[in-house]
This record gives C-alpha cells, sequence and structure tokens, in this order.
C-alpha cells in the first residue's frame, strides 16, 4: 500500500532536508558533512550504533540544538536560523515521540495527551477529551486516561508517548528508539503504530533505531551513520532492499549483528600500545 | 471547508468540502450544533470533497452523534474517501457512526428507516 499525502500535496515532497550538516564537540567531529532528504510519506529510518550521532542528529533535525555548520530545512524553512518564535511555529507541525516516553510523572496520561492540544490549539476542552481518548485507542491503551505513568510499564509509556507526539496529528513523527527495551510483541505493536500512522494516513515518520528487525520492518528508506573510524558519515543510504544488498563490511556487520568486522570492539594491538604509553 | 445544505426526502444533507482540521473543524462543529439545537430528525454527512479530517474533526462528528441520541436524531456519514476512511477506522469511529458508500445509499436507508 503506498503511503497516502496528509493533506494536499505541497509543491515539493521533500519535507526535510539537510545539507552540509557538522556537528563538532571541543573539535572532535560527532556528524561530518550530512545530507540527505526525507521525502513527504517516507518512513525514513537512522541507524547506527551508540555514540554514532543519532541522538545529536535528531536534537539537531528538531532544532533542539543548533549545529555546528551546515543547514537543516523543515517543511522549506531553515531551522538553524530560525526565531524561537518561528521554530513554535514550525514545531506544531510535527511531534516527538521521545525514547523512555518523557512524560509528566504528576500528570495522568491523560493529561500529558491533552498537554500539546491545550498549549497549543483553540480546541474546546470537551472536544480535547474525546481527542485524547481516540488517541489511547489509536495506541490499544482505550481507558488508561487517569493511571498515572508511574504506574504503567515501559511498553505502555512508550505508547502514551506515542499517542501525546501523535496529538496534533503532525505532518511529520520524529521517534526516538520507539522499541528499545522492549519485547518482541510489543516492538511489533508500536512497529504497526509507526506503519498506521505513516501508510494509513500519510504521516512522515523519521524513526532513529538500532533494532534491525524494526527498521526493516517498517522502512521505506534507510540511513546509516558510522561510528569509530567512519565517526559522522554517512555509509549508506537506500531502500530496505538497497541496504541489505549493499556489500559495505561496516553495514554487513551492523545489520547482521556480528562481533567481529570492521566495527571493532577493541583497539589493534599497535593503537592500544600508543594508548597506553600516551603521556597524560 | 465549504458546507452545502440541502433537503431530499425529509432528510438533510450537509456537503462538505476541503479539509477538515484544526483551523476549519470549528466551522463544522458551529453547523452541527445549530442541528443539534433544531433537534434535526435526520441528517446526512457527504463526505465525498473531503480529503481529510483530523482528530477535532472526528471529535466534533462525536460530539454531534452524543447530542442527536438526546433526541433520537437519525445521524449518517457517506463517501467517505479511502484516506479518511482510513482515519475512521484507526480509531473505530467506522463502528460507532453508520457509514454509507454514497449519498444513494444513505438516503434509501434513513427513509426506508433502516438507518
Amino acid at each position: 500500500m503506498s503511503p497516502a499525502p496528509k493533506k494536499s500535496q505541497p509543491a515539493s515532497d521533500v519535507i526535510l532536508e539537510v545539507k552540509d550538516l557538522v556537528q563538532r564537540y571541543n573539535g572532535r567531529a560527532v556528524l561530518n558533512g550530512l545530507n540527505f532528504k526525507v521525502r513527504q510519506g517516507e518512513t525514513f529510518v537512522i541507524m547506527g550504533g551508540s555514540g554514532c550521532g543519532k541522538t545529536t542528529l535528531l536534537r539537531i533535525l528538531i532544532g533542539a540544538q543548533k549545529p555546528t555548520s551546515g543547514s537543516v530545512h523543515l517543511f522549506g524553512e531553515d531551522i538553524t536560523q530560525a526565531s524561537p518564535q518561528e521554530l513554535d511555529r514550525i514545531r506544531l507541525r510535527f511531534g516527538m515521540n521521545f525514547q523512555f516516553g518523557a512524560l509528566f510523572q504528576s500528570m495522568t496520561v491523560g493529561e500529558n495527551i491533552a498537554l500539546p492540544l491545550l498549549e497549543h490549539s483553540q480546541v474546546d476542552p470537551s472536544l480535547i477529551e474525546m481527542i485524547v481518548k481516540m488517541k489511547l485507542e489509536l495506541v490499544g491503551l482505550t481507558g488508561f486516561e487517569n493511571f498515572k505513568p508511574s504506574e504503567l510499564s515501559g511498553g505502555m509509556r512508550k505508547r502514551v508517548g506515542l499517542a501525546r507526539a501523535l496529538a496534533l496529528d503532525p505532518e511529520l513523527l520524529f521517534s526516538d528508539e520507539p522499541t528499545s527495551g522492549l519485547d518482541p510483541v510489543m516492538t511489533a505493536v508500536v512497529d504497526q503504530l509507526t506503519l498506521d500512522s505513516t501508510r494509513k494516513i500519510g504521516v512522515t515518520a523519521v524513526v532513529v533505531s538500532h533494532d534491525m528487525t524494526s527498521c526493516f520492518r517498517i522502512a521505506t528508506h534507510m540511513l546509516m551513520l558510522g561510528n569509530g573510524p567512519r565517526q559522522g558519515e554517512i555509509i549508506a543510504e537506500g531502500t530496505p532492499e538497497e541496504i541489505r544488498a549493499n556489500p559495505d563490511p561496516f553495514l554487513q556487520q551492523f545489520v547482521r549483528g556480528e562481533a567481529d568486522g570492521p566495527i571493532a570492539f577493541r583497539l589493534s594491538q599497535d593503537d592500544y600500545l600508543k594508548h597506553l604509553l600516551q603521556e597524560g | 471547508m465549504e458546507i452545502q445544505e440541502k433537503i431530499a426526502n425529509s432528510i438533510t444533507i450537509l456537503t462538505l468540502s476541503g479539509e477538515i482540521d484544526l483551523n476549519q473543524s470549528p466551522k463544522l462543529r458551529l453547523a452541527l450544533r445549530e442541528k443539534a439545537k433544531n433537534k434535526t430528525p435526520q441528517l446526512l454527512l457527504d463526505f465525498a470533497a473531503v480529503a481529510y479530517v483530523d482528530s477535532s474533526g472526528l471529535a466534533t462528528l462525536i460530539e454531534y452523534y452524543q447530542s442527536a441520541k438526546t433526541f433520537s436524531g437519525k445521524f449518517a456519514i457517506c463517501s467517505l474517501v479511502p484516506r479518511v476512511r482510513s482515519s475512521f477506522d484507526l480509531v473505530r469511529l467506522s463502528e460507532v457512526f453508520t457509514l454509507y458508500p454514497d449519498q444513494a445509499a444513505a438516503c434509501q436507508a434513513m427513509t426506508s428507516g433502516s438507518a
């Protein structure tokens, strides 16, 4: 089933464009000249090992962090140059599903989901109550509106986080490790929710993950970030079929989850010796 | 979003067109509140030209559905395009509302009393 555009087709189908993006910490490049585009209706999965800069990239994509250099055009506007007021306006068009839900513990589940609607819309409170119930039904948590986040399992909290991210019916959904820490069944449930959002109602999704099963299940386009000697580079980009067929040993080691390969667990003998004898 | 009204076989038909989103759903709400206030006995919403409906639009429909129950008003929706139908399906509103494939089928069912 091909993804349906959510609203009227814009002039360009590119929703997100990253150009020459660099992020350095203390002179070390964590992201090193990234270029890529996300098109409407795609489920664009960004993969990579721990420390490859996935979270940094996501923070830059949502405007939570300014990069060292480069640009990020979201809905045609460069968010690296946007004022706080402009960013607030752009943020109404996307939802962010945080890794651990990022729910307010003092609020109920219903209040958490209602929050974006109360803060950013003029919708009548009686209608917001119905919207909250619909979002909970969407994520399979009907009847949980009066629970506190602390009374829910990790998987349930993740689904509440997704419901909150979808509260304003965004055109674009960012998800940070939506299935990490979940059992296989709950992983499949969360993946299906992402698929429903993208394929049935035309939401574009950018998902950061290192769960290969989940990545290949939901992705229409994939991008692999390198680490170690290839820190901050795009190792590979393409459809799931192209990624599977890509012979890059770094990529294949990651996709297959193998211990031996170019992604080194330990330093080489020479590098270890240098490290041991290094002064300071 | 545009709303056009006509009456056929004692059924009030509102033909909607455009997108029903956060900006447009108040207009639909206003129209439906008037129908509820007048206790419209039979109301049909034709969605053939509605390209998109968001959660605020769906909530507006639920609100009218609740109101219509209080005065035993008949309420049906017809001609959902696949994308809009998906929005109804995902939150199981297809199980709540009476849906028809087109206006003719809706009018026939409502007139015969099966709606």
